[in-house]
């Protein structure tokens, strides 16, 4: 008879095949409909997962210009910035051989500041150049004595619409408002075709067949939109994803957790579905099913916050990014996979209480009494090995390239990959130890303690997320407390905001500081047009500047001599200015608390107990303008002096009098 | 052949000093078309008796077999399978799945046994209405009274092929009248060939049934059988021992 049951039965699939599924699966959505608000941690964490790797990866993706800035629409571009015949050559070589574009630009001073704009001439918008200019208002400049500006020449020069304007030598009218979407910074006025008669830089937009190019580049530089992309590896949606995958894998302990709850509160039901015939698999289903819908509602919630926020955050990004960006330019890829992620994470959380539900026995679950525990032996051993398998490798990586930190990234990978299991595999007999240590703790507190030890399959995997998130945590502050605490590697604050600092050639030639109150730090301002100017010429300046702000003035003056180290995988080589007798009073330090031996004095923290620095010099023996290769000493004596000025930027490093006369360092003095 | 048949079955919980006797050495034998009440006190073994007929829990010795198939050795979804086309079960407290409506709860036996929604559907609706549970077919378990969700768990007990009716309590929850009328529509299916294993504490209910098997303290310790028919008393063969 047993034999006739299956021969009958064997019409139907034994499990109910698709009709069984689509009924069991439409109880779950109707179960999650009703009791939603009980999976409400796990959705809104989901849902809050993808929103932020949504708008995180946008921005991150958005942040840096668009790859084909300055491009185009070219495949190709060259600049010329000084000989224009040599331009003019290439421009008809390349005509011959496709399509060129060429914009012509001659750089103006904007009167009263340090900033520029460009004269520029660029057809509009040409072959290639349509992503790189946009008329926001009136009309493109359709005569010389016409001309369009960028908002900041607008506003730099107080223009408008119909406005004249005195620009290249030519009166012109304002007719237009542009922009370069690629670089909202970049200021310039835009006129027609041979109105800017000095170009400083002509630019060939130009696409010709791939073989001509070898011909095409003696003598010019080309570059592809490929050549100057960044090739790092770790760009920016590798990082999101990487950031992701480790998000849904906490999300995914704690979901664990919240559906064995969820699946025990549901035992009765699920006792009533076997006992009218559901089978293990239809049982199994029903929590499955439910976790891909909560994941799936979590992956499309999350997907509307983000695509909110992304619009919302859009405009005041595009701001601080300096270039448009596209309402649907989002990191597709990123976001299907942010959402793909959230389904699997939930449905892989439910698996495991969904395989656990079906060994309750059904008289149980229909009593709607949760199983007791099951005592389960588990070996501590495979935890074990993980984990000391993750400490040896993250020892060794540790270990590699001469203990620097540039060297085995394979094996600290590996080894927090393996740290992971670890953790999940050990936090089920750490749970245990807290049922010990509860016999001992008040009541309220031993009951919750008992019951995490009693519990582990509920509580295990939300503390193996703890974990992991704190294990997150100490790597990041292990690794920022490595970096930061490096004493080469320096990073000291800014100057205050009565504070500037007048460079008179590019650092480290030397400054000049202007100081309104006596005290505090400097910060660099860097002046092209100073380069021409003679030294006495730039006092002279300094000191009315100083003048005219009611300002202390300190002079700078850069030794010919540097500092250099290594420690910690961080190099340093730095700069440092003599500890003239009037800077060192500016900053309140007598001569008598100078170490009399001293090379060298410095506020920086730490410095002085650097081993293996190296000061490099090089000598004025031979006498003035005629320096010697000159040399270095190791190790040079450091004293730490708390009265120096800590900013990045400022004299925080300086070399004594001592140490310049001791070596014949020669000084290049800007004052 | 009997419908359902129960040899010698006896059931234990616990282990060693802790073990208790849920059921002893119980034989029962249900043919079709009959209907068979089951009283006794507190405690007495009559719901593990029931679970143990309807496949939800093994019995510790002994063997059930149900239209003819033994239920042991068969594996958890062959059983399943068994419940869902021979074997319907009614509860004192309905166990009707909330968030399915009335129909949906009738025809979900049907569709987890592979039947398309549409004919599983259809089935339920007639299944409701022939309890009279027509217009209430839409609604939800918690949109109806005691008696309605009694009278649906026996429709969701009975659609189908259904061939053995297990009811544990099922007018416990119920007042008098729509007591009796549960109890009708138990007496009714048994009279379309269903037999039916059913719970009771009240001697009212229990008079329905062809035979009534009282229990105590896990062994049948009486049995009630159908007053002789007039041929039985002229056959001495076939007399009625009792």
């Amino acid at each position: 008879m047993m034999d006739d049951f299956r021969v009958a039965s064997g019409r139907r699939p034994s499990d109910g095949g698709l009709p069984a599924r689509r009924a069991v699966t439409r109880w779950a959505w109707r179960l999650f409909r009703r009791e939603w608000r009980q999976q409400f941690l796990i959705l809104a964490l989901i849902t809050v997962a993808v929103a932020a790797t949504i708008l995180g990866s946008s921005v991150a993706v958005n942040d840096p210009p668009p790859k084909d800035a300055g491009f185009g629409t070219a495949p190709y571009s060259s600049s010329f910035t000084s000989d224009n015949t040599k331009a003019q050559t290439f421009i008809a070589k390349v005509q011959q051989l496709g399509t060129a574009q060429v914009i012509e630009n001659q750089t103006f001073s904007i009167p009263g500041s340090i900033n520029t704009y460009q004269l520029r001439s660029q057809p509009a918008p040409g072959p290639f150049g349509g992503p790189m200019l946009t008329l926001v208002s009136g009309h493109y400049p359709s005569g010389a004595n016409q001309v369009a500006v960028t908002s900041g020449v607008e506003s730099a020069f107080h223009l408008s619409l119909g406005k004249s304007w005195q620009v290249g030598g030519v009166t012109r009218e304002v007719v237009g408002i542009v922009q370069n979407p690629q670089s909202l910074l970049d200021a310039f006025a835009l006129v027609v075709a041979g109105q800017v008669t000095n170009p400083s830089q002509v630019t060939v937009l130009f696409n010709v067949p791939a073989g001509d190019i070898r011909s095409l580049s003696k003598g010019a530089s080309i570059i592809t939109p490929a050549s100057v992309a960044a090739s790092n590896p770790l760009n920016p949606e590798t990082i999101s994803l990487v950031a992701l995958v480790l998000g849904m894998l906490l999300i995914a302990l704690v979901s664990i957790g919240g559906f064995t709850v969820l699946a025990q509160r549901r035992m009765r039901s699920i006792g009533m579905l076997e006992s009218i015939g559901a089978t293990d698999r239809h049982v199994r289903l029903v929590v499955s099913a439910n976790g891909t819908v909560v994941g799936i509602a979590g992956a499309i919630l999350g997907l509307i916050v983000g695509l909110a926020g992304w619009l919302a955050y859009r405009p005041s990004f595009e701001q601080s990014a300096h270039h448009l960006i596209g309402i649907f330019a989002l990191p597709w890829l990123v976001v299907i996979l942010a959402m793909v992620l959230a389904v699997l994470a939930a449905y892989f959380a439910s698996s495991r209480p969904a395989r656990a539900i079906t060994k309750v026995p059904i008289v149980h679950a229909l009593s709607g009494r949760p199983a007791p525990p099951r005592q389960i032996h588990r070996s501590m051993v495979p935890g074990i090995v993980f984990l000391v398998a993750a400490f040896l490798l993250l020892g060794y990586a540790g270990g590699t390239g001469g203990g620097d930190g540039n060297g085995g990234a394979p094996e600290l990978l590996l080894g927090l990959l393996l740290l992971m299991p670890g953790l999940i595999l050990l936090a089920p007999f750490f749970l245990s130890l807290t049922g010990r240590v509860a016999r001992r703790a008040p009541i309220a507190a031993r009951l919750a303690l008992r019951d995490l030890a009693r519990y582990r399959a509920r509580s295990g995997s939300a503390l193996s997320a703890i974990s992991i998130g704190v294990l997150i945590a100490v790597i990041v502050i292990l690794a920022s407390a490595s970096r930061f605490s490096n004493v080469l590697d320096y990073a000291g604050p800014n100057l205050a905001s009565n504070q500037l600092a007048l460079h008179t050639g590019f650092p480290p030639q030397g400054g000049v500081v202007v100081h309104r109150n006596g005290k505090g730090q400097l910060v660099p301002v860097s002046h092209p047009k100073t380069e021409t100017a003679s030294s006495a010429q730039l006092a002279v300046g300094a000191a009315q500047i100083a003048k005219g702000l009611d300002a202390q003035l300190i002079a700078l003056e850069s030794p010919n001599a540097n500092l250099s180290g290594r420690q910690g995988g961080r190099s340093w080589s730095g700069q440092i200015y003599v500890a003239t007798p009037r800077l060192l009073r500016a900053f309140g330090i007598s001569a008598s608390e100078i170490d009399p031996k001293a090379d060298v004095l410095t506020s920086r923290p730490g410095l002085s107990g650097v081993s293996g620095l190296n000061m490099d010099f090089s000598s004025a023996k031979q006498g003035p303008g005629q320096n010697s290769p000159g040399g270095g000493i190791r190790n040079p004596l450091i004293q730490e002096i708390s009265a120096l000025p800590s900013g990045t930027s400022a004299p925080n490093t300086v070399i004594t009098e001592y140490a310049m006369k001791k070596f014949h360092i020669s000084e290049d003095t800007t004052d | 052949m009997s419908m359902l048949e129960l040899r010698h079955v006896s059931k234990s919980y616990g282990e060693g000093a802790n073990e208790v006797d849920a059921i002893s050495d119980i034989d029962l034998s249900v043919e079709r078309g009959s209907l068979v009440a089951i009283m006794g006190p507190s405690g007495s073994g009559k719901s593990t008796l029931l679970t143990i007929a309807g496949s939800l829990e093994e019995p510790t010795t002994g063997e059930v077999s149900i239209d003819g198939v033994r239920l042991s050795g068969m594996s958890r979804n062959d059983k399943a399978r068994l419940r869902r086309r021979s074997v319907g079960y009614v509860f004192q407290d309905f166990n009707l799945l909330a968030g399915l409506t009335a129909v949906e709860n009738v025809s979900l036996p049907l569709e987890l046994d592979g039947t398309s929604m549409k004919k599983a559907r259809t089935k339920g609706l007639a299944a409701l209405e022939g309890l009279g549970l027509g217009d209430r077919a839409e609604n939800y378990p918690d949109q109806l009274s005691g008696g309605e969700r009694q009278r649906v768990a026996i429709a969701r007990a009975v659609v189908g092929d259904r061939s053995l009716l297990l009811a544990d309590e099922p007018s416990g929850a119920l007042d008098s009248v729509n007591g009796e009328a549960v109890m009708r529509m138990i007496l009714a299916a048994c009279h379309g060939g269903v037999a039916a294993v059913v719970v009771t504490h009240d001697a009212k209910l229990a008079s329905w049934a062809d035979r009534v098997v009282f229990l105590r303290d896990g062994r049948a310790v009486d049995e009630t059988l159908p007053p002789p028919t007039p041929e039985e008393l002229l056959n001495p063969n076939t007399a009625n021992p009792a």
